[in-house]
């Protein structure tokens, strides 16, 4: 029985072995990319995570250790809590040159960097004392290149004295891992070597530690503290951002990559399972041979396994092939994450996933497969009634009980597309409507931690009728019914002064306020509420509660301040400056309630943001000359990183649309090929080969016709949910959008595709010949 | 009184369908040969120099063992297959040398076939598989349903319009297969092995039908290898090995006439 059944088997695939081969084909080019973008998302997610762990792999850090380096490492080294350090020693360093607002920089006081460090992505860190290593931030700020040189003036704390050096840049690298637009400070890295040269000019000491086994963050902060030190930045607080930053583009990839799956198991298994049915005569003939249905059974499962094994296989081939494609995302700039990729887990567990799906899904119809499915009449009335020919095509195509399969797999597969198309178009349209994500200005203004003098800046601008808002904002942290958040603090210098509403309405009476959806739902509060705003919890002296009434939420630009929590997106609370305590002169603290210096200026369309900063030639006037840094763009790190990865997004839908289309072809090829002793009856009954090539068109385009009709709305609805659900979670104002034309393209291209490959059994439908007249 | 089955249409009579091809020949077949190229080098000669000519009203039973080119002699007059030599001609129409949308056309107007596995389409109802070949007759959809109608009245199938053919025994099949062949109103009723799939009652049926049929005045060209069958024809012509041999006088089969050419008329 066991030779019998290997004959049946061997038999099936020598008979068919073109058809084997294309499905085999089909199956590791659907399966291929369900698989590439699996292993890519998971390398993404890696290599952002190799990344943090280089540039951020300290657990937590203090900006408060002795100026002299060699003092602070005895010190840090002493501590139990202690496992590992990078020990950073601050300058002032000014670019005579080239200005560059902002510029932070710092040298790492380690021969062998064991924390963390710079990750380098063009030549070397420094090791001499006029060599330094740019951040991609301050390298774009200054469009220095590796084999520069720059002239650079490094100045001591008091101003006093001024050291000229020309340095050369020996590198490029990643010193931070949550990129916003207006969070990337530009950093100036050096050697130890450099210190050794300048222990007079340092301004600041800092140390990132990992701690020791066993020890708890309070216990090292505990250790700290005895020794005179503070501990005043967790680096998991640090982690989280980054891996929010990376993790809707990871998330999108994932999404692709079921729908892939999803559409390449429906529709190839269809084409499985036309390669394993058979016809009742054979059925019969078989059953006389004496070959129980067991037999037949595992005959066609091992035609199913043969197909998958080395379509799995083959598509994994695929997979490898693609790798090079990811890592996507701000972790692709680094040259040693790049290339060639095995992932052998993702690979291995994917292929073999979508193998017992696939048999899974062909198991019942292989079941089933000796039994001919009894077409029914149409009941189309006055189909026929037209041309023949169409209403033929027509009949033949719903007359089939298989059409249902064949349109659902066709249906899946362009559900996949069209949702992957609806999806792309919505984050292209966030990429280009910052007001989505709170930005609804053309050019900012930020004097770091210093405070602008609003009034000055509107005697400057205020008339310019260039200009339609100046809004000025700062910073304040606040208790809000007993929850510590971020707030930021709105001066309305011309115009509203609020970022886009979510929902409900601006504050415009005395302690109303707006607040970030997620903040709100951390409050458990509503819109119309009223909640406790504690200011200046800090001190027990200036604390102050007020009673503040949130009528509307917002989303925040995404606009902070190094070294300090700012609202973002759906988080924070947004207060008017009228509405911040006034405390009596005698305890007025130096910051107000709040702190920092910004600017933000709405221009009429199409005014050059330039006009503004040309009026501003020493910065926004804060009385004390700090420099100015100045952005066009407000961008979150969680749409940078997504957009960077548009391309390659675009490109995974193209293929899978191929993908779905070529196997979509395919089946239909098979559905026209079910009916081939029909089209030699038509031709028998007088149908001309126009009219029989018209009948296969009509017989295809009822199908395709049909899946397009039910896969476009609910592929636009699946689109705009995974949107939606994209959206939420990062904090964006949710606004999903249908492309209409790439849709409509897509659709064309799919019939376009499918009425062409159509032509081939048209064609051969024109030749069909008398010998299938006589078979039954 | 036995119902004529050919007089459903009342804009044709008997009388007029003798009238209007009794100057010509239904049939006229002569010379024809047609070979199937194989993987070896010498191709089959399915028909070698076949001559077959046929009156209006004419019944005529083609036999022969298997292999010997009795379907490949009914394809060909049908214009399903296309000969190397010779010349068919129906009703007056060159059949052979046209083009594949001219076979199509003349097929509609001239033949009427039937299968011995019926060849039925499933996705069509019984109406609309008669109503279907009368539509490209040139019917209008209504007429071609009422044409549809009428004849599977007379053939005993007027309560089965509705239900598709894989509701019908095997006889009812035949019967519709039938009744679609003469949609029409063909020139010649061709049918390959029209008993081949049934049982004894139901090759009955068949055979009586076609008797009918026959004896209104449908010329009729039947393969068979059943002899009773055969026996119903008013002319029995016998092929062996792609080659026609008839008696044209009595209907038995002689092996005495040469093996060559042998017009019946």
């Amino acid at each position: 029985m066991r030779d019998a059944t290997l004959l049946l088997w061997r038999a099936r695939l020598r008979h068919s072995k073109l058809r084997v081969l294309a499905v085999v084909v089909l199956f590791a080019l659907s399966g291929g990319i369900t698989l590439a973008v699996a292993a890519g998302a998971r390398r993404t997610a890696a290599a952002y995570e190799e990344v943090v762990d280089i540039v951020n792999g300290a657990e937590l850090g203090s900006s408060y250790v002795p100026l002299d380096p060699d003092e602070s490492r005895a010190l840090i080294d002493a501590l139990p809590a202690v496992d590992g350090f990078t020990q950073l020693v601050g300058f002032q360093t000014f670019l005579p040159d080239n200005p560059v607002p902002g510029l932070n920089s710092y040298a790492i006081y380690d021969d062998v960097v064991t924390v963390d460090r710079p990750l380098v992505i063009d030549g070397r860190l420094p090791r001499t004392p006029d060599e330094t290593l740019l951040n991609e931030a301050a390298a774009a700020a200054t469009g220095l290149h590796v084999g520069d040189r720059v002239e650079i003036v490094v100045a001591n704390a008091e101003f006093t004295d001024l050291v000229p050096a020309t340095m050369t840049v020996v590198g490029v690298g990643i010193s931070d891992v949550y990129p916003d637009a207006t969070a990337a400070f530009p950093q100036m890295v050096y050697g130890k070597s450099f210190v050794d040269a300048r222990r007079d000019s340092i301004i600041w000491g800092g140390v990132g530690i990992t701690l020791a086994d066993g020890v708890s963050r309070e216990e090292a902060a505990t250790q700290f503290l005895d020794r005179g030190l503070v501990i005043d930045n967790d680096r998991a607080d640090d982690r989280s951002k980054a891996g929010a930053a990376v993790r809707p583009l990871t998330v999108t990839l994932w999404v692709l990559a079921v729908l892939a799956g999803v559409a390449t198991i429906v529709v190839v298994g269809q084409a499985v399972h036309r390669l394993v049915k058979r016809s009742r005569a054979d059925a019969r003939s078989l059953a006389g041979a004496g070959c129980s249905r067991a037999m037949l059974l595992a005959a066609d499962v091992g035609v199913v396994l043969t197909v998958g094994v080395l379509g799995a296989a083959l598509a994994i081939v695929v997979a490898v092939l693609a790798s090079p494609l990811f890592p996507q995302g701000r972790a692709r700039r680094v040259d040693a994450l790049r290339g060639f990729d095995l992932d052998l887990a993702t690979l291995g567990l994917g292929a073999t996933a979508l193998l017992v799906a696939l048999v899974l899904s062909v198991g019942v119809t292989v079941w089933r497969s000796d039994r001919r499915e009894e077409p029914r009449p149409g009941s189309a009335p006055g189909v026929l009634g037209r041309d023949p020919a169409v209403g033929t095509g027509v009949r033949f195509a719903t007359g089939q009980r298989g059409t249902i399969a064949t349109v659902a797999g066709v249906a899946v597969g362009f559900i996949a597309v069209v949702a992957a198309v609806v999806f792309t178009g919505s984050m292209g349209r966030l990429v280009s409507r910052p007001d989505l994500a709170g930005f609804s200005w053309d050019l900012v203004g930020r004097d770091g931690y210093f405070p602008v003098d609003n009034d000055a800046v509107d005697a400057v601008v205020g008339d310019d009728p260039n200009v339609e808002r100046i809004t000025g904002l700062s910073f304040s942290d606040v208790v809000v019914d007993g929850v510590s958040s971020p707030a930021t603090v709105w001066t309305a210098i011309k115009g509203s002064p609020w970022p886009p509403l979510v929902d409900g309405r601006v504050p415009d009476e005395r302690n109303e306020i707006l607040v970030g959806q997620a903040t709100l739902d951390g409050v458990g509060a509503e819109i119309g509420d009223t909640l406790t705003v504690v200011f200046g919890e800090d001190t027990s002296e200036t604390r102050r509660s007020q009673e503040m009434t949130v009528v509307g939420t917002a989303v925040s630009p995404v606009i902070g301040l190094g070294g300090t929590d700012t609202p973002r997106l759906d988080t924070g609370v947004l207060v008017r400056a009228d509405d911040l305590p006034v405390l009596p002169p005698s305890l007025a603290r130096p910051d107000g309630f709040a702190f920092g210096g910004i600017v933000l200026f709405d221009l009429v369309d199409g005014a050059d943001p330039e006009l503004v900063r040309a009026q501003f030639p020493d910065g926004l006037p804060d009385g004390i000359d700090a420099a100015t840094e100045w952005f066009e763009s407000a961008e979150p790190a969680e749409v940078t990183e997504t957009d960077d990865a548009i391309d390659v997004l675009v490109l995974t839908i193209t293929a899978l649309l191929i993908g779905v289309m070529a196997t979509v072809a395919h089946n239909l090829l098979g559905f026209v090929r079910e009916r081939r002793s029909s089209f030699a009856v038509l031709r028998a009954l007088g149908f001309t080969p126009r009219q029989l090539r018209s009948t296969v068109l009509w017989q295809c385009g009822v199908v395709v016709g049909a899946a397009i009709i039910v896969s476009v709305p609910l592929g636009i609805a699946a689109g705009r949910w995974l949107y939606r659900t994209f959206a939420d979670d990062i904090g964006v104002i949710v606004e999903p959008v249908v492309p209409v034309l790439p849709l409509a393209l897509a659709v064309l291209a799919a019939i376009t595709l499918v009425q062409g490959v159509a032509l081939v059994p048209a064609q051969r439908a024109r030749r069909a010949t008398a010998a299938e007249l006589r078979a039954e | 009184m036995v119902t004529p089955l050919l007089a459903v249409d009342r804009t044709t009579t008997m009388e007029a369908v003798i009238t209007t091809v009794g100057a010509e020949p239904a049939l006229r077949v002569s010379g024809l040969t047609k070979n199937y190229e194989t993987d070896r080098d010498v191709p089959v000669r399915a028909l070698r120099g076949v001559d077959l000519e046929m009156s209006a009203g004419e019944f005529v039973a083609v036999t022969g063992p298997s292999g010997c080119g009795k379907s490949t002699l009914l394809n060909t007059v049908a214009g399903l297959e296309i000969s190397d030599e010779g010349e068919i001609v129906i009703a007056g129409e060159q059949i052979t040398g046209r083009g594949e949308r001219d076979l199509a056309l003349l097929r509609r107007r001239h033949v009427g076939m039937v299968f011995q596995f019926y060849n039925l389409l499933d996705e069509l109802s019984v109406t609309e598989n008669i109503a279907l070949p009368a539509m490209l007759g040139g019917r209008k959809r209504k007429a071609a349903e009422a044409r549809a109608r009428d004849l599977l009245g007379l053939l005993g199938l007027g309560d089965r319009g509705k239900a598709g053919p894989a509701a019908l025994s095997g006889g009812q099949r035949q019967r519709l297969a039938i009744a679609r062949a003469l949609a029409n109103e063909p020139t010649l009723l061709l049918a390959d092995e029209p008993t081949g799939a049934l049982d004894s009652d139901g090759s009955a049926e068949i055979a009586e039908l076609f008797q009918r049929l026959n004896a209104d005045g449908q010329t009729i060209v039947m393969v068979t290898h059943d002899a009773g069958l055969a026996g119903i024809a008013g002319r029995v012509a016998r092929m062996v090995d792609g080659r026609m041999i008839a008696d044209p006088c009595d209907g038995r089969p002689t092996d005495r006439l040469p093996a060559s050419k042998v017009v019946i008329t």
